[in-house]
């Protein structure tokens, strides 16, 4: 099992997310995603933690999984945030030493950027922790067929896709069986410069693109032996269908987006900020 | 000295993940030098996983409790993990596809290249390694690998192994996916690698009659636990053991329950084809001993009437 997911981070526990259909994920993702770029008050930043806070309970995944992806990407938010902190010159002046100026603008725009950062990684990494690989390639194919009317080779790309994430594992378990044979024969991978690294790599590169290509060819010859054509009379062993449960994470997503564009764009015209009525003096 | 000895070894693969997957538990296990040690069990029972920590391609997940020692060196040390290396020979399950020079001799050379030897040192390696695995040196040592048939490609492969000259060799079955004759074949190079090259020989195989014939001991691992440690005799006569582990009998031991249930007179502790052979023969000479007395006794009465 463990062979099936070595790559991305799928993390199994058949909750009520993880059955969704992966179409519906992809897609409200990306209403996820939109929602992010919409947001302007913190009263959104907490709607979208508290959205994605049920997500993750419901998901029953562990906080500490979501939060490894945003250590993966720790070093551009820190970056970004400090170039923000100090390079926003408008507005109240709240630090100044020097030519270091830090305003109270600058403040505001440097948290909002890490938290639509850290809320944006998190969102994403949600889909790839509670759907497979394989399934997120169908869902991709299911939804990118209306683009076949334009002559694109949908199916041949989605099996291309499903063949390379198929293969990413085994690539990547006969590299490692590869290394630990010719470690065996004494040969080292983490000494000298850049040059003797990458040549004595050559050890591990050329079996594993020999095998590469046998395999291919193999699996070719046994595709063929089983009448594979990319015609689009194929049709599917697993028919994804739509439940109650997609239509329930739908109307909770949708629901979402509408609040943050409320928030946008209608509360504080008819003098409602919820911000203030918050936080008050604070900000 | 033992060559090997193995104490409360644990290892757990993709620890603190839902993915967790206990391979070994607790394993104590000392070889001998000279000895020839079976290594059996199941798919997924743990021998790769057992066998890559003799020379430190796996590390102890728990140095405190643990300990990897192979003629005297530990397998934690990181100071003697190159001189452990070149110790330890490991032929993986199908060691041809990772051979990757262009010659023959260039890929055997690899190993001894990684100790540094001289030059001439290396060639007289190669050409040893070559002709113990039966390669004419003068007729492969200048093809190239990916020209062989994979029988050839297997020795090519084992030769590399063997140019480093290790004391212990370890094999994960060596034999997998070869016809009978090219499987014969192997079989019996193992048998001469450890009379002139390495004296200790741990090998695992999935073929009973193999490690019957071979191996002066057996070891069967059952998730990851050690659940038998004889002699051939005395793992295999353990019927019920053999079948807890997933095992299966050697051919000779199956033959002889048979027989033994037909009536046969032989004894229940064989697991060779050539002691099954030798029985049956005692068993139908004295047969034929007694069916000629009575015979006589027959003929005796007759005369009598
Ligand atoms: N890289 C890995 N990551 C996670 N689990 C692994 C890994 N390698 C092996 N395992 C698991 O550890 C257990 C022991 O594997 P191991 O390869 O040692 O078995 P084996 O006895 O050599 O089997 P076989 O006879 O099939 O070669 C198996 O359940 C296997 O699924
Ligand atoms: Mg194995």
């Amino acid at each position: 099992m463990f062979k099936d997911v070595a790559f991305g981070q799928y993390y199994p526990t058949n909750s009520p997310v993880h059955r969704l259909d992966a179409r519906v994920k992809l897609l409200l993702t990306l209403l996820y995603v939109a929602a992010i770029f919409f947001i302007k008050s913190y009263f959104g930043f907490m709607l979208t933690t508290a959205v994605l806070i049920i997500i993750v309970a419901l998901a029953r995944l562990p906080i500490m999984s979501v939060l490894k992806s945003v250590r993966g990407v720790l070093f551009i938010v820190v970056f970004t945030a400090i170039i923000n902190l100090f390079f926003i010159k408008d507005g109240e002046v709240l630090v100044q030493s020097g030519s270091l100026i830090i305003t109270k603008n600058g403040v505001h725009t440097t948290i909002k950027l890490v938290l639509r950062l850290v809320l944006l990684i998190s969102g994403a990494s949600l889909l790839a922790l509670t759907t497979t690989p394989v399934q997120l390639a169908d869902g991709l194919e299911s939804l990118m067929s209306p683009l076949k009317l334009i002559k694109v080779p949908v199916r041949d790309i989605a099996m291309i896709m499903s063949i390379a994430l198929r293969f990413i594992p085994t690539l990547f378990e006969e590299t490692n069986k590869i290394i630990a044979a010719q470690k065996a024969r004494g040969a080292c991978f983490d000494t000298g410069n850049i040059f003797a690294r990458i040549k004595a790599m050559l050890p591990v590169l050329i079996p594993l693109f020999i095998n590469s290509f046998r395999r291919a060819d193999e699996l070719a010859f046994a595709m063929d032996a089983r009448c594979y054509n990319a015609t689009d009379k194929r049709t599917r062993f697993k028919k994804a269908k739509l439940g109650w449960g997609d239509l329930i994470a739908f109307v909770f997503i949708a629901g979402y987006f509408t609040v943050i564009l409320l928030d946008r764009y209608y509360f504080r015209t008819v003098g409602i900020d919820i911000d203030s009525m918050i936080f008050g003096e604070l900000l | 000295m033992p060559a090997v000895e193995i104490k409360n070894l644990n290892f757990i693969y993709s620890k603190k993940t839902p993915f967790e997957k206990r391979a070994l538990q607790d394993i104590n296990l000392t070889v001998e030098e000279g000895e020839f040690l079976g290594l059996v069990g199941a798919t997924g029972s743990g021998k790769s996983t057992l066998i890559q920590h003799l020379n430190g391609l796996i590390k102890l997940q728990d140095k405190k409790r643990s300990s990897v020692v192979v003629n005297g060196m530990s397998a934690t040390d990181k100071k003697s993990l190159k001189k452990l290396r070149f110790e330890v020979g490991m032929v993986f399950q199908y060691p041809e596809y990772q051979l990757f020079e262009d010659t023959v001799a260039k890929d055997v050379a690899f190993g001894p290249k990684n100790m540094k030897l001289d030059k001439d040192e290396i060639d007289a390696r190669v050409r040893r390694a070559l002709e113990v695995v039966g390669l004419e040196y003068d007729k492969f040592a200048e093809r190239s690998p990916f020209d062989l048939s994979g029988g050839e490609k297997r020795r090519v492969a084992i030769a590399g192994v063997i140019a480093m000259q290790p004391k212990v060799l370890v094999l994960d079955e060596p034999v997998a996916g070869l016809d009978p004759v090219g499987r014969e074949d192997i079989l019996s190079l193992v048998k001469k690698l450890q009379k002139e090259v390495s004296p200790t020989i741990i090998m695992v195989s999935h073929n009973m009659d193999d490690m019957a014939r071979l191996a002066d001991r057996i070891v069967a691992l059952k998730d990851g636990c050690i659940v038998a440690n004889g002699t051939p005799k005395e793992v295999f006569c353990d019927r019920k053991l053999i079948e807890d582990a997933g095992l299966d009998l050697p051919a000779a031991t199956r033959i002889a329950d048979k027989l033994i249930a037909r009536g046969v007179e032989i004894p229940s502790d064989i697991v060779t084809m050539d002691a099954l052979s030798a029985e049956l023969g005692k068993a139908l000479r004295s047969r034929i001993t007694v069916a000629a007395k009575a015979n006589d006794g027959v003929s005796e009465e007759d005369e009598n009437v």
